[in-house]
């Protein structure tokens, strides 16, 4: 798709979709995460084996596990604490996303991201900027690997989806969505949540910028 | 330390390469003989966590660094950047914690 703006066309090869539907697909609440509160080594390990094996490898988690007693004290390893906190806060469907995402996509990019300090929550995204869930603003130099010419959410590329997009793109889409695992639909893993500005109700759908003039099917509802 | 920046636009790619100084080139051969991809990510992630701008290495060099702010981007975003990048590339040159933190990250993760 192209936009025309005077004498500038912008070639549009990705974009960001919003939906207005309020699908939620967590099955289960939140868990709130205080300061004080190290959750259960055990309760982590259960309900997600892939992404805790830095968890299980960690000198002070060993012997932790499988214990549901167990906690882990306050002279606890800052970085073993940071990632069973990152892990607790998590809903259970994004728990599940991240585990296939180990498990089928990309499992050393999980661990780089968490080795690097990098696997940031997105809470939204506008122009070059990206907003963490825990607050400031991110720049974002990387452009989703150079998809995101007209940086995040433009305007105009949004009131042009939301012309263009037909009853059909929208029923379609969000059966797609809906369809979706979390980290498709652009969300927990760090760079993926670039594109989203409700974690659990957008979707990154992105277009092949081969002559296509209209929507492919299922393309968006904004 | 930068070989090259090559690039066209907003579409960028700064090269680095071994240091002259002996000191530390012993380090840059440290970081490289742990994982060849050592350097560029501690540069990484040192723009990610000090300077707030996300970047990333070439998958297929991995002592370039990705400069690909969109278009819109501004010029003080584009400044955010630059200044960024020469706070990082002075300390590699000024101060031990550049190299020291990032090896210290390396024997975690590697469980030395």
């Amino acid at each position: 798709m192209s936009i025309k703006d005077g004498s500038h066309t912008v070639l549009v090869t990705h974009v960001d979709v919003l939906i207005c539907s309020n699908f939620e697909g967590d099955e289960c609440p939140r868990r709130p995460i205080k300061p004080d509160n190290v959750p259960n080594v055990a309760g982590i390990d259960a309900s997600l084996p892939i992404l805790s094996r830095e968890i299980r490898a960690h000198p002070q988690a060993r012997g932790q596990i499988h214990n549901p007693k167990s906690k882990l004290g306050a002279n606890c390893c800052p970085s073993l604490i940071r990632n069973i906190r990152n892990l607790a806060c998590l809903s259970y469907t994004e728990r599940v996303s991240l585990q296939s995402y180990s498990e089928h996509v990309n499992p050393q990019w999980m661990r780089l991201l968490e080795v690097l300090q990098m696997n940031v929550r997105y809470a939204g995204c506008q122009g070059a900027e990206l907003y963490p869930q825990s607050g400031g603003v991110i720049l974002d130099f990387l452009s989703g690997y150079c998809v995101h010419n007209a940086g995040h959410n433009h305007p105009r590329i949004i009131a042009a989806l939301k012309t263009n997009s037909t009853a059909a793109d929208q029923q379609c889409c969000k059966a797609t969505f809906q369809n979706l695992p979390v980290n498709s639909r652009g969300v927990s893993a760090s760079f993926l949540a670039a594109g989203c500005k409700k974690r659990s109700s957008a979707v990154r759908v992105v277009k092949v910028s081969k002559a296509q003039s209209s929507l492919p099917p299922g393309a968006c509802r904004l | 330390m930068v070989a090259e920046v090559r690039g066209l636009g907003l579409l960028n790619g700064i090269e680095f390469q071994a240091p002259k100084s002996l000191a530390l080139k012993l380090s840059f051969e440290a970081f490289r003989h742990i994982h060849p991809a050592m350097f560029g990510q501690v540069i990484v992630m040192r723009l990610f966590r000090e300077h707030n701008i996300l970047t990333q290495i070439c998958g297929n060099h991995f002592l370039v660094l990705k400069a690909a702010p969109p278009l819109v981007a501004t010029e003080p975003q584009l400044d955010q950047f630059v200044n960024g990048l020469r706070d990082i590339i002075e300390l590699m040159h000024n101060g031990t914690s550049f190299w020291t933190e990032a090896l210290g990250m390396a024997r975690r993760v590697t469980g030395i």
